[in-house]
């Protein structure tokens, strides 16, 4: 299926309400936060569509837009070698959205860094650590607000002292 | 030990943890920008400059440093290393020593 009639086919199942986003001949369809696991439950076993790979989770921070962050989902389906992108939207005061990880299991680790990064957090997540930062950090270094060069809250080694060195 | 690479924050207790394990005598060789300094890397994650943490003897600069950088920061650590009194003159050493 070409783009079009993946969007056709989903604006179909879901109403014609959502919004789609057109930029550089590519198509992606903005999904409400509450409905990201039907639809993506409806993209992966619908036959037609069969998105059964999720080749990455990302976010985007918007600042100063509101609702400030938006959650980026790649699919691609191996049978019909064809690809789709959704999004959602999450509000700053209410930065939690469902986690996919019950469909495509290989949104684990993309979903615990999006985590970290912006501070979303994923429900149902199934090992909701941090991926990348070191553990004793509060910091989410993806934020447009996040200082770069870090700020106290990033020393060289942990403040309660090395893990390595405790009995 | 040769210091080979960008030295992340997360990385820097394991870092350490080896070289307290190292047995004496110990040396260490930053090798490369972002061991010597951080390089290009001036941001939250990275420790800037591994000698922040461990006592350095050699920096061998560059990005990424040629060999012969790297085998001449190894002959300078030699000449360093041979410089030590109870390499050079053992015997004087021990007199010393013996005197005091």
């Amino acid at each position: 299926m070409n783009q079009e009639s993946i969007r056709d086919r989903i604006l179909q199942e879901f109403g014609s309400d959502l919004q789609c986003v057109e930029f550089r001949d590519q198509i992606s369809v903005v999904v409400p936060k509450d409905q990201i696991l039907s639809v993506c439950s409806f993209l992966k076993n619908d036959p037609e569509l069969n998105f059964n790979y999720l080749s990455f989770v990302g976010g985007v921070d918007l600042l100063p837009k509101d609702p400030r962050f938006e959650i980026v989902y790649q699919l691609f389906s191996v049978n019909h070698n064809h690809r789709f992108r959704i999004k959602t939207r999450i509000e700053e005061s209410d930065a939690r959205i469902e986690s996919v990880t019950s469909l495509w299991p290989t949104a684990d680790w993309h979903e615990r860094e999006t985590s970290e990064m912006f501070g979303i957090e994923f429900l149902n997540h199934p090992d909701p650590r941090k991926l990348l930062l070191p553990e004793d950090w509060t910091i989410h270094p993806l934020r447009k607000d996040f200082p770069v060069e870090g700020t106290d809250d990033t020393p060289d080694l942990p403040r309660q002292g090395r893990k390595d060195l405790q009995a | 030990m040769i210091v080979s690479g960008t030295a992340s924050k997360k990385m820097l207790p394991a870092v350490l943890r080896i070289y307290e394990q190292m047995a004496d005598p110990k040396w260490v060789i930053a090798m490369g920008a972002c061991a010597c300094t951080g390089g290009i890397y001036k941001n939250y994650s990275v420790v800037q400059g591994i000698d922040r943490h461990l006592p350095v003897d050699v920096y061998i600069p560059g990005c990424p440093p040629r060999p012969e950088a790297l085998l001449d920061g190894i002959l300078q650590l030699h000449a360093k290393v041979m410089r030590e009194k109870s390499l050079s003159d053992p015997k004087n050493l021990l007199s010393k020593a013996a005197a005091q």
